[in-house]
Formats: structure tokens, C-alpha cells, sequence
């Protein structure tokens, strides 16, 4: 059984994902309510219209009922002065460790939906990948941002 | 001075024809649907109008183009709406390639791409077009050149290099650069102090800046040098199995085989009755162990073709820190990289050539991949065909700030593992074996084959698979088709990453994988089924150089 790390994203993100599931949702319920409008007014076979709509709730069900939960569960992160290790994976778990020596720029981000609970989240990219640790309180992400970017910072030691 | 270039004009033309090439499918369906409705003169004005528009794009990209050498860095300006301006530091140049491919041959021009990390999918964006082939090795050598200036606080020599990349890209007849390139016997190393001494003796050039520049630039013998004879070239081409080439052109084959047999026997059923009257006899299966031997014949044959194409008159060289490798019959590719900035050494093995002993050892550089290059690796061959026990000394040899540790102490996976290689690609081919041998009947002892051929490819995998940390480096071996050797410093790997999937987790097992800088974006390398102990001392291992 692999450990978790230290920190954890803030709680209040699993509202995040829940409700900008539901606002994408929303939208395609939209679109497969236009389409029971449109067979109803056509007299289409309504075959579609249940094979969309139970794809549908399904989709609902495990994207925004089961899997963020499992998720948030599965992802953790810690922040050391040497590097950043982070955890993630529901099935597949995986654990990336990024050396700070790599780390190119720090990106503080924040969206409509995550502004709205106080949230940010902080994108780490190297030369050759990116990483994001969504959903942290927005003071602590400026913060973690300049801790980060303070390491990241130290003379590369080079060996030879 | 002057240090502001452009293109030579013949850009345009290549542009041009790129950009005809990118359209023709859209040229086809204009004229094809404008056909119907217009006469004939309509629809070619149409298609005049859309080629002189090209030709516009063309000339404006042409003369928006131009690059600018400072002491530090060289900038790029280009765009026809939207301008953009490069910077490339030369210190920050990990490879300079020419290229240039069959036209470019005739004409002798190239192309320059000078390679940073980080530029992400695909065409290099520091790609100088159209040079002559002499402007582009001089370039391409005095470019590498600056970096090393850049790097230590050789000021004057930085100066004296930029002068004569100025003085020589002046010249507009490439017959005073060739001749500045023979200038010979000077050995490397000794190269300024040489210069300034030659210098102080030499009351007539020191007072010429601009021609002791020029001097600074000779033509250095190579301390290593590799050629590949005829004798080599042959036993590495027979033994080479390009598949990946041969799949290709087979594919096409098939995609076009109804068409050829169509026209080849209008109206004929007679291929339809063949399938018909086939029956399941035993000289059924001596007429497909037949044509599969053929088939094999015809794809070693091809493999051996593309390789004498795609490796003609190979050469290696190794001139101070600069190592020089060129090949290619009709797309010739020339690469110059320095020691210090090779990611990763990969020998690999295809089953032939592991079985003599041999293999094909490379290197991975920070280089874009080329548009007509067959495969996306950035792995650049330093010897195609070395003996598995010659490897260490010919890297010391060849880069000797770079040398290869022993590695007594490879490990082989734990045996579990054996389960996570075969147990997803068996059910993958059991399963819907099964339910076509039901279907079809007597083809099922095929699937019995199919199903043999893919356990033993897969625990030939696992057989193969091995691990070793050894101080700073570390070595994954592992096969797809060919063994693969990789040889990592820790300070060339960017991210480690760490993967189970549930079953790997029950029985302690993990995937590593590791980036470094190349390829396309990144070049990543994967073990699956090491041990949970072999991927903590990974990671302990990797931790303990950051604490350092």
C-alpha cells in the first residue's frame, strides 16, 4: 500500500467539480431535451432520445457522484525544499516526483467557480511535462507559488 | 557592421512549392467542383488566383524574414500577419542539424535548424531556409562554437567568432567560405592560443581583426572518426530490420491492391473464384507457409533497401567538443551536438543482431523531428553496427566527459512480474480468438498459433526486462521487438513517475518512468513490473543528488 502524502486539496474543491459538472451537464441535458422537442415535433422514433438520456444519468452518476469523490480520496501532494512529489490515480495510481532543479515557471490559477469558494490552483511545468495540484485556498496556493518558485531558483549542480 | 541577414531569394520558390503541396487536395476539389459550373477558363483563373495569392505569402514571408547575430544570442524575425521574433541564446543551442533533401541537393542549398529544448511538437522554429550548403556548415560549426564562448568568459574570442560568422555570411560567393573551411592543420584546443600566437609573429594579420576572425575558424582534424565502409554497411544493412519502414509500405500495398488487381484484370472473377474453391487441404498450408516466406524475404529485402538509403556514406567524426554525424543518399541529414548535451545512450538490439553480438548505439539530443523523417525519435545514431562488449570503450572514446558506468549489479524483474507481462495481452488475444475460431471453424489452429506467438514475444519481454542504478546512472533494458538498453545520468532526468495498476499493487510491483529532454516533447522511458524495492532505491537515489 503506498502512503499518502502530506497535503491534501482543500475540501471545498469537490464542490468545484461538482458544480462545473453540473453546469456541463446541464448544457448537454439541453441538448437532448432539444432533441426529444425536435422527435416530438418531427414524430421521430424516440429510440435516441433514451439511449441519450440514460447515457446521460449514467454519465452523472459516475463523473459527478462517484469519481470525484475517489479521486479527491486518491491525490495528495507534498512540498519539499529538494522536490515536489505528487499522488493521484483512482485505479492506475501513479506518483510523479519532480527534482525543484527542474522546475521551469509556477503558474497561479484560478477560474469563475473556484474563485467563488476562495480557491486557486498552482500549474508546475518542467522542460518536459506539467503538473497541476488543483483547488487549494487561494492564499495558501500564492503562497506554495513562491515557495516553489523560491527553490526553484538554487544553481543547478552539475555533476560530471 | 551589418549583422542582418535574409533569405536568399529561391525561398520563395521552395516556400511556394510547400505550400502547394499543403493545398493540393483543396486545389483538386475546387477545380473539380468549379469545373462543372464554369468553363474552363473560369475555373483556371480560379486556381491562378489561389496560387498568386500563395505566391504573395510566399514573397511576404520572404521578406519579413530576416536574422540578426548579437555577441550573446541570434534572433529570428518572421511572420507575414502575425510577426514574431525568436531569441536563441547560443548558449542555450543543444544541437545545430542541416538537412536538405533531394532538390536541396541538386541546387546544393540546406536547411539549418538550430535546436533548443522546450519548442515543443514537431518543426524546429529556429529554422534557418534555403543557405548554401557551405554557408550552413560554416554556420552550423561557428554556431556550436559560440556556445562554448558563451559558456566560459572568452569575450574576445566570442568577438573574433562573430566577426568572421559576419565576414563569411557576407560573402556572397560561397568559394571564399570554402576556402576559409580548408584551412587546415590547426590542432583543436590550441585553436585561439594558436591564433594569438601566430598572431604576435605575424605582424601583417594583427592588424586585421576581420582576418584573424576568419582564422579563428580551421578546419580542426578529427580525433574520432567513424566511416561506414561497404563491408560495414553491408553486414548492418542485412541485419537491420526496419520494420517499422517495411509495415508502412506494406500497408500501402494493401490499401491499393484491389485498385492494381482491377486494373491489372478488368472484369475478371477469377480472384473472387480462387477464395471460392479453397479448401482446407495440406497444400493450402504449403501455399500460405509459401507466401509467408516470401513475404518475409520481400520485407528483408526493403529493410535492406531503406537502410543503404537512409545511412548512405555515414559519417562520424568527433572535432574538439563538437561530435559531427551526416547520412543519406537523397534527404541528407547532418548533425552537429556537444557531449555535454546528450539526454541519453540507447543501444539496441533487434533480434538478428543480438544474436552476433551486435547492435546500433545512439544517442538522444534536443532536436526537432524532420517532416519527411520516418520516425518521430530523436535518437541519433553515433555507431550502426558495435559490438556489445565495445560499447564502453567506444563511448569513452567518443565523449569523454560522458562515460558509461559498469553496472555490475543488473537486476532482473521479480518473478511475479511474469503475470503483469503476460496476463492483459493473452486474454487481448484469447478472447476474441475464441469467438472467431467458433465462427470460422478451421481457421482456429491460426489462432493457436497467434496466441503462441504472443506469449513467447511477451515473456521474451519479461526474459529481457532489467534494471540497474549504478552512483549517478541509471540503465532500464526492455524490448518491444528489439532489446533496448538505456543509459540515464540522473542529471539528465527531469520528472520520475511511479505507476500500479490494482493487480501490481496487491503483488508490490510498479511501473517506472522517467523523462528526459527530446523528442517531440519529451522522450519517456518505461519499465513495467520492477519491483516496489527497486522503485523506492529509484527514488531514494534521485532524491539523495538533490539533497547534495
Amino acid at each position: 500500500m503506498i502512503q499518502d502524502l502530506k497535503e491534501k486539496p482543500d475540501s471545498k474543491y469537490l464542490k468545484v467539480i461538482f458544480y462545473s459538472n453540473l453546469i456541463f451537464h446541464g448544457l448537454l441535458l439541453l441538448l437532448v431535451v432539444a432533441l426529444l422537442v425536435l422527435s416530438l415535433v418531427f414524430d421521430w422514433t424516440l429510440v435516441p432520445f433514451y439511449i441519450c438520456i440514460g447515457l446521460l444519468i449514467a454519465s452523472f452518476v459516475i463523473f459527478n457522484l462517484i469519481m470525484p469523490k475517489l479521486e479527491y480520496h486518491r491525490f495528495s501532494f507534498e512540498v519539499a525544499e529538494d522536490q515536489i512529489q505528487i499522488k493521484s490515480g483512482v485505479f492506475w495510481r501513479k506518483i510523479v516526483l519532480i527534482p525543484m532543479v527542474r522546475v521551469q515557471h509556477v503558474q497561479y490559477k484560478t477560474g469563475p467557480i473556484l474563485r467563488k469558494f476562495n480557491l486557486a490552483s498552482i500549474s508546475i511545468s518542467t522542460a518536459a511535462s506539467q503538473h497541476v495540484i488543483p483547488g487549494l485556498p487561494q492564499s495558501y496556493a500564492r503562497e506554495l507559488k513562491d515557495i516553489i518558485g523560491e527553490h526553484a531558483k538554487v544553481e543547478e549542480p552539475y555533476e560530471q | 557592421m551589418n549583422n542582418k541577414f535574409k533569405l536568399p531569394k529561391i525561398d520563395i520558390l521552395f516556400q511556394l512549392i510547400t505550400f502547394i503541396r499543403h493545398m493540393v487536395l483543396p486545389l483538386v476539389l475546387i477545380f473539380i467542383n468549379t469545373i462543372k459550373v464554369m468553363p474552363w477558363w473560369g475555373t483556371l483563373s480560379v486556381i491562378g488566383g489561389v496560387l498568386l495569392l500563395l505566391l504573395l505569402f510566399a514573397f511576404l514571408g520572404w521578406r519579413n524574414f530576416y536574422y540578426v547575430f548579437m555577441d550573446d544570442r541570434i534572433i529570428i524575425y518572421s511572420g507575414v500577419f502575425t510577426k514574431k521574433e525568436k531569441t536563441i541564446y547560443y548558449q542555450r543551442i543543444h544541437s545545430v542539424n542541416i538537412s536538405q533533401n533531394i532538390v536541396h541537393r541538386l541546387l546544393s542549398l540546406a536547411n539549418l535548424s538550430i535546436e533548443t529544448p522546450g519548442v515543443g511538437m514537431g518543426k524546429s522554429d529556429g529554422e534557418i531556409r534555403c543557405l548554401s550548403i557551405d554557408k550552413a556548415k560554416y554556420l552550423q560549426n561557428l554556431l556550436q562554437r559560440m556556445g562554448e564562448a558563451s559558456r566560459g568568459d572568452a569575450i574576445d574570442k566570442r568577438e573574433q567568432l562573430l566577426h568572421s560568422i559576419v565576414a563569411n555570411m557576407e560573402n556572397s560567393t560561397s568559394r571564399d567560405v570554402v576556402e576559409t573551411l580548408h584551412i587546415e592543420n590547426v590542432e583543436q584546443g590550441h585553436g585561439l592560443a594558436n591564433t594569438a600566437q601566430s598572431l604576435d609573429q605575424n605582424n601583417e594579420h594583427a592588424e586585421n581583426i576581420q582576418s584573424a576572425a576568419t582564422e579563428v575558424y580551421k578546419e580542426t582534424k578529427p580525433e574520432v572518426n567513424v566511416k561506414l565502409d561497404s563491408a560495414l554497411m553491408f553486414k548492418s544493412a542485412i541485419s537491420s530490420l526496419n520494420l517499422n519502414i517495411v509495415f508502412v509500405w506494406f500497408a500501402g500495398i494493401f490499401a491499393f491492391a484491389d485498385d492494381i488487381l482491377n486494373v491489372l484484370f478488368p472484369n475478371s472473377t477469377f480472384i473472387d473464384d480462387f477464395f471460392e474453391q479453397l479448401e482446407f487441404s495440406e497444400s493450402l498450408i504449403i501455399v500460405i507457409i509459401v507466401t509467408l516466406l516470401c513475404a518475409m524475404v520481400m520485407t528483408w529485402l526493403l529493410s535492406v533497401v531503406f537502410y543503404i538509403l537512409k545511412y548512405f556514406d555515414y559519417k562520424l567524426e568527433r572535432k574538439g567538443k563538437q561530435i559531427h554525424v551526416s547520412y543519406g543518399l537523397f534527404n541528407r541529414q547532418a548533425i552537429v551536438f556537444n557531449e555535454t548535451k546528450v539526454q541519453s545512450i540507447i543501444f539496441e538490439e533487434n533480434p538478428i543482431r543480438q544474436f552476433i553480438g551486435f547492435g546500433e548505439l545512439k544517442v538522444n539530443i534536443v532536436k526537432s523531428v524532420q517532416e519527411d523523417s520516418s520516425s518521430f525519435s530523436t535518437h541519433i545514431v553515433v555507431h550502426p553496427f558495435i559490438h556489445k562488449n565495445n560499447i564502453a570503450s567506444y563511448i569513452a572514446h567518443l565523449m569523454p566527459k560522458r562515460q558509461l558506468n559498469k553496472h555490475e549489479q543488473t537486476e532482473k524483474l521479480p518473478r511475479a512480474s511474469i503475470r503483469t507481462y503476460l496476463l492483459l495481452p493473452l486474454i487481448l488475444v484469447t478472447v476474441p480468438s475464441i469467438v472467431s475460431a467458433i465462427w470460422l471453424k478451421w481457421y482456429a489452429f491460426l489462432f493457436i498459433i497467434l496466441i503462441a506467438i504472443v506469449a513467447v514475444w511477451r515473456l521474451y519481454q519479461f526474459k529481457t526486462a532489467a534494471f540497474s542504478i549504478d552512483e549517478s546512472e541509471i540503465k532500464l533494458v526492455s524490448r518491444s521487438i528489439s532489446r533496448q538498453t538505456v543509459y540515464v545520468r540522473r542529471q539528465n532526468l527531469i520528472v520520475l513517475s511511479e505507476g500500479a495498476t490494482p493487480y501490481q499493487r496487491k503483488r508490490g510491483l510498479r511501473k517506472i518512468s522517467f523523462n528526459t529532454l527530446g523528442g517531440l516533447v519529451s522522450t519517456k522511458y518505461v519499465l513495467q513490473g520492477i519491483s516496489a524495492e527497486q522503485m523506492d532505491r529509484a527514488k531514494l537515489w534521485l532524491s539523495q543528488y538533490l539533497k547534495r
